[in-house]
């Protein structure tokens, strides 16, 4: 009886000590930007995977867009074999007319932001749960350099379908899949409400790379890539509940979350549009728009010329 | 006088499906193609990117991608005894222009013709008695069957990405599809579209009454998608700027997404945007065409000299660049001879409007131009018409288009056109109001055909295309039987406070939109005295010029026409290719 709460004691003492030490941990490495096949992962922009990426969200695949492509090289080699014409997937019935739940719905009735904020700053280490502060920052604003995202800014619909994707694996990060698992739906809607109540940070976009400021306005039509604008709003202030603000994410978070689209790690986007677009776009664009979108501070002296 | 340019293999009037279509095969066998399209080159990206694109009053309110009324409109009259007048803008149809055409603006409803569209003459007589045909009903069968065409409606729906789930393959069922569906070989390569709120309710009191509704199929992309051209697609978002605009997300199928990047890197490809097409030029003996004439952008007139033309203009102005041409006999109404012109038809559409209580939130604005609940039940020959005495069929359907702010404030019957009370109503009703939409078949008479217009000329100097056209009577029971049906789906459906049917009346008038489904008057037959062109689109008199698109139709299906024309285009191009270009000469004897 005493041995087994001693070693319960040890499992929660573990958790408490250990996890922010692992974060820690986890950010300086992510500072120091090693490589290597950490729990973080690198922010260089990686090739997608010859084959399809797997299967999204329950959903219809993504198209085999580059199946039969060379994979993008860091020097962004376009050697462009014919793509292969997509196969038939099975599909919803036609005589279905119903609406799909959506899982995260329920948990943004009534949730109480004031208590998203106490969760947000305390954590709850006994299930697990980080303060979200350690790495997302105060307020929401993460600090510069590392690759966790701004959290303000976020709407709470597309906060909660995060938390949702990471407890079913559809969107994939060792601490975040900890962390959503331990939390109640309960708490995910309060997280998600207190995050979308805040502010998005002061930032200047407009200035940055052409190729980047193209493609968020025009898109390519050579490579059929619709303007990023046309979803994410202009200037990637976000638009609708659940697509996301770009603007001042920090460089390295977005060029994480394309490489994660690329290789289908990261398979939450609805049908899989975001993959088949990441797959079309070179490591120089990546690398670009997630120098355009990250921005300048708002009052920061702004880069002129290209 | 005319520039003369060098020889061509090939002259392709109009940059739209068709041209897109025969054009690319062509080129890729090695014919010398150029593509004319008298319009101006548009492409999704920059050209339909948000948020320009989503621009109401320039797309829709005034026509940017539908054809100039100010250089080149119809002249129209209900029968010979009047008049025909000009139009000075478009509203019973939007007639496309510019690189895509009609295949870009268009609403992506994606139907394959029934097996009886095909061969209605004989089928209804067959099954009913020649009795069922009114006497003044020119309708006739195609040359073709369902079966011969099937393999070129299956090669399209893999161009555009059709999205739905196959009701029969091969003759087998499948669960959870259209059970009237005809044989398909392939599934659909794309899943079903979301459904609307309002298709839902549709679908639910449909079902509910014991009626087969499912998700219409359309031709817009669900998913990310990479086409039998090895082209990308992306799936639609629902935006609500679908029917009348460009889509900015390379969703909605059109040349520009599906074929035209491919055709335009074959050397042998080449696309002339903004050369309007004035004739085709003929040999002396009228047997043969040299090449055509266009205008091109800076005014100047050149003659394009070409082994073959093809015309892939809009449908109906197929026809009248035959008769600018002077290739076949126009039409008369009076004897009931000739054939460029005759056959002329529209689509048999009517409407329910709704009117919800306001705990039904229907958010309109979330559509897209082919989102909907649709219903076989009562196309084609569906259901039996020997006791209700007409031929043809109708789809009853609820699609949710668009919400768009200055075309769509719906308000009941009695509300007053303007002021303060006409503002609460469409507060009242915007979120609370749907339409049920019905699409008929359309039947040609002897009366109804296209024809150079005696008084009115274009910007270009050349006589207008006169649309003489009424409603048949068959049409006109056909729609108040079917309008019928659909308000009783009306009144099934949950929250609906009241209905508005409204079944088409004639005269027929021009200045209502019905759809841009104007078909007939190069009709294609087995028979040169009730035909333009044989089988293959070939013109009988004139060898070297083909035909394309809805023009080739005898009478109008129930269903929307562009699956229809893809295919007929591919089964053209396949038979140029494999017979034809080996030994040019008449493919029908």
């Amino acid at each position: 009886m005493m041995a087994a709460q001693r070693r319960s004691m040890g499992v929660v003492l573990g958790l408490v000590i250990g996890l922010p030490v692992l974060t820690l941990l986890a950010t300086i490495y992510q500072m120091v930007g090693t490589g290597g096949d950490g729990l973080i992962r690198p922010t260089a922009v990686t090739a997608p995977p010859a084959a399809a990426p797997p299967a999204g969200g329950g959903q219809a695949p993504a198209a085999k867009a580059p199946a039969g492509q060379a994979a993008p090289t860091a020097s962004g080699a376009a050697a462009v074999a014919p793509p292969k014409p997509s196969e038939p997937v099975p599909g919803r019935s036609a005589q279905d007319f119903s609406t799909p739940k959506l899982a995260w719905e329920a948990s943004l009735r009534n949730a109480d932001p004031e208590r998203g904020r106490q969760l947000a700053g305390a954590g709850r280490p006994e299930a697990g749960v980080q303060a979200c502060v350690a790495c997302h920052g105060q307020q929401g604003v993460a600090a510069p350099g590392g690759n966790f995202p701004n959290l303000a800014g976020l709407r709470a619909d597309y906060i909660a379908k995060q938390l949702s994707d990471y407890r079913t694996g559809s969107r994939n990060h060792p601490l975040m899949a900890t962390i959503a698992k331990a939390l109640t739906e309960e708490e995910i809607g309060q997280l998600a409400r207190y995050y979308g109540s805040l502010p998005a940070p002061a930032v200047q976009l407009g200035s940055g790379p052409e190729a980047a400021r193209t493609l968020d306005v025009r898109g390519e039509n050579a490579r059929a890539l619709p303007a990023c604008a046309n979803c994410h709003g202009l200037q990637g202030s976000g638009e609708g509940a659940l697509l996301p603000r770009l603007a001042g994410q920090p460089k390295s978070y977005f060029i994480d979350q394309m490489n994660a689209f690329r290789s289908g790690q990261r398979h939450n986007d609805d049908v899989g549009v975001m993959r088949a677009f990441a797959q079309r776009l070179t490591p120089q664009d990546i690398e670009a728009l997630a120098t355009y979108y990250a921005g300048t501070p708002a009052g920061a002296p702004q880069a002129t010329g290209k | 006088m005319a520039k003369t340019l060098p020889a061509v293999d090939v002259a392709i009037v109009g940059g739209g499906w068709t041209g897109a279509i025969i054009g690319k095969e062509l080129a890729a066998a090695g014919q010398r193609v150029v593509v004319l399209e008298r319009g101006e080159a548009r492409w999704p990206s920059p050209d339909f990117q948000g948020p320009n694109v989503h621009d109401e009053l320039k797309y829709t309110r005034r026509h940017a991608l539908h054809q100039n009324a100010a250089t080149e409109t119809y002249t129209f009259r209900n029968n010979t005894r009047q008049k025909a007048l000009p139009m000075r803008r478009w509203q019973f149809a939007y007639p496309g222009t510019h690189l895509g055409g009609a295949g870009n603006h268009w609403s992506g409803a994606y139907y394959r013709f029934d097996p009886t569209d095909f061969n209605l003459r004989s089928h209804y007589n067959d099954r009913y008695g020649a009795k069922i045909f009114d006497e003044d009903l020119t309708s006739q069968d195609w040359p073709i069957t369902y079966d011969e065409l099937e393999p070129y409606f299956d090669r399209f729906d893999y161009l555009v990405g059709a999205s739905g789930q196959a009701g029969n393959i091969k003759g087998q069922k499948q669960e959870g599809g259209n059970p009237f569906e005809p044989w398909r070989s392939r599934p659909y390569p794309n899943p079903p579209m979301k459904v609307p709120y309002a298709a839902a309710l549709f679908g639910e009191a449909a079902r509910g009454l014991g009626y087969h509704p499912y998700v219409q199929p359309s031709a817009l992309v669900t998913r990310p998608y990479v086409n039998s051209e090895g082209l990308p697609m992306s799936a639609c978002v629902y935006c609500g700027f679908c029917s009348n605009f460009g889509c900015e997300h390379f969703a909605k199928a059109s040349p520009q997404v599906c074929i035209l990047p491919v055709a335009m890197k074959l050397d042998t490809f080449e696309l002339r945007t903004g050369t309007h097409v004035l004739r085709a030029e003929l040999t002396e003996d009228k047997k043969r065409a040299r090449g055509v004439t266009y205008v091109d952008a800076s005014g100047e007139e050149v003659f394009q000299p070409a082994e073959i033309v093809v015309f892939c203009a809009f449908g109906i102005n197929n026809v009248r660049l035959l008769l600018l041409s002077g290739i076949g006999k126009p039409y008369d109404p009076d004897t009931g001879e000739g054939v460029v012109g005759r056959n002329y038809t529209h689509q048999t559409t009517s409407g329910v409007n709704l009117f919800f209580d306001e705990s039904i939130h229907i958010n309109p604005f979330m559509g897209a131009g082919a989102v909907a609940v649709t219903m076989d039940d009562f196309s084609a020959d569906n259901f039996d018409h020997g006791p209700l005495g007409f031929v043809g069929g109708g789809y009853i359907q609820i699609q949710v288009v668009s919400g768009a702010p200055i075309g769509y404030h719906p308000t009941p019957k009695g509300t007053p056109s303007w002021g303060s009370a006409w503002k609460q109503a469409v507060k009242r009703y915007y979120n609370h109001s749907a339409s049920i939409t019905i699409t008929g078949s359309a039947q040609p008479t002897h009366g109804a055909y296209l024809s150079l217009d005696p008084v009115y000329k274009d910007a270009w100097g050349q006589p207008l295309l006169r649309i003489t056209y009424d409603l048949p009577d068959n049409d006109i029971r056909l729609s108040a039987f079917l309008t019928q049906k659909g308000d009783e789906i009306g009144k099934a459906m949950k929250g609906v406070t009241a209905t508005e049917p409204g079944p088409r009346k004639r005269p027929f008038t021009a200045t209502a939109y019905q759809s841009t489904h104007l078909t007939g008057g190069a009709a294609m037959g087995d028979d040169p005295k009730t035909s333009v062109v044989n089988r293959y689109g070939q013109v009988w008199d004139v060898p070297n010029v083909f035909v394309t698109g809805a023009a080739l139709f005898p009478q109008n299906s129930n269903y929307n026409p562009t699956a229809t024309v893809g295919a007929t285009a591919y089964w053209i191009v396949e038979k140029i290719k494999a017979d034809y270009l080996r030994s040019p000469g008449p493919l029908v004897t």
